[in-house]
């Protein structure tokens, strides 16, 4: 499976890789989301992990998402990865269209039993 | 959110995957010694009664075994019966029993178990530390015994761990079993013909009656919730 990462701490993107690559997985990696439609016609990832405090980007996690949703690219699962627990934060997450919602600290499991889901 | 936080669940997900996969090749073995005894209903029990003596001879050894490899081996020793007519089998624990004898009463096929189970089990390679010491539990002090031959400490421990709880386990366990004191009289017979002289001697020094007690009310309450 492919998977983009979009994520602007580059120890989580290690993490992230660490998890995935041994999988079989193909991870790309951006730390900003600013120009996700590029983003996807390029890689056309099967899974999008987007964190959505992204700091120097003008998007934020939710906007990319939307976008997305918004794109050809529509299909690819979108998992918002964040620090905000709050239900109006997840409630934006929910409206960004995004399919999954995980909190950081998160469990790197909970992240692969997504991708086994998927496919 | 700190990154040590995040560091820290990679962790907790490590051990939480590490510890299921243990309890699944477990819970797997349970199942295939669940198979061997539905199949030759005399080895009921057996298997976790050989789990149990083993355990506690493994506990007084100047150097222990890996207890998870020990404990695994004891579970398996007897698997190779699958790959064996189950009324030949049957019948061969019978005729042992009769004979009141381990050493070989029965049939010539009887300890051929021992490496058609290190067979079957070499594909799990989490079980292959061990199945040299399943190959070897009918190996004999002396060098008589099956497959090879080996004698003395060319037998691997794990083999000879397993000899002797097996033996006590034979002696416990017929219809007319024989008292604890007939067990030490007759372990003390095997040491240096069948079983390793000293781990007999550390055998017998284990508090046995009340060992065999408690095994015997664990047994009685399995499952009781007691």
């Amino acid at each position: 499976m492919r998977v983009l990462v979009i994520e602007d701490e580059p120890l989580m993107e290690d993490l992230l890789r660490a998890t995935l690559e041994p999988l079989g997985h193909e991870v790309v990696y951006s730390p900003t989301g600013d120009e996700i439609e590029a983003l996807m016609e390029r890689h056309d990832p099967d899974l999008v992990v987007l964190d959505v405090l992204l700091f120097g980007s003008q998007s934020d996690g939710f906007e990319v998402a939307r976008r997305i949703k918004a794109s050809p690219y529509r299909d690819a699962f979108v998992v918002l990865l964040t620090a905000l627990e709050d239900p109006e934060s997840r409630a934006k997450g929910r409206a960004s269209g995004a399919d999954a919602y995980l909190t950081k600290p998160f469990s790197p499991l909970e992240l692969l039993d997504l991708l086994g889901a998927r496919g | 959110m700190a990154l040590s936080e995040q560091l820290v669940r990679y962790a907790e997900d490590l051990a939480r995957v590490y510890a299921e996969t243990e309890r699944t090749l477990d819970q797997i073995l349970a199942a295939w010694v669940g198979l061997l005894e539905a199949k030759i209903p005399p080895l009921r029990g057996h298997a976790a009664r050989v789990v149990y003596w083993t355990e506690r001879l493994n506990q007084v050894l100047p150097a222990p075994l890996p207890a998870r490899e020990l404990r695994r081996a004891a579970w398996l020793h007897d698997i190779g019966f699958l790959a064996q007519p189950d009324r030949e089998v049957a019948g061969w624990l019978a005729a042992a029993a009769r004979a009141r004898s381990t050493e070989g009463a029965g049939a010539a096929h009887l300890f051929e178990h021992a490496e058609l189970g290190a067979r079957m089990l070499t594909p799990v390679e989490a079980f292959r530390p061990f199945l040299p010491w399943i190959r070897h539990h009918h190996e004999r002090w002396d060098g008589s015994g099956k497959p090879e031959g080996l004698a003395g400490e060319a037998i691997p421990l794990g083999a000879r761990v397993l000899a002797v709880a097996e033996v006590m386990e034979f002696y416990t366990r017929l219809a007319r079993p024989l008292s604890l004191a007939g067990v030490r009289k007759r372990l003390g017979e095997l040491a240096g013909r069948q079983l390793d002289p000293r781990l007999v001697e550390a055998f017998l020094g284990l508090p046995l009656e009340e060992l065999f007690e408690n095994y015997r009310w664990l047994e009685a309450h399995a499952g009781s919730g007691d």
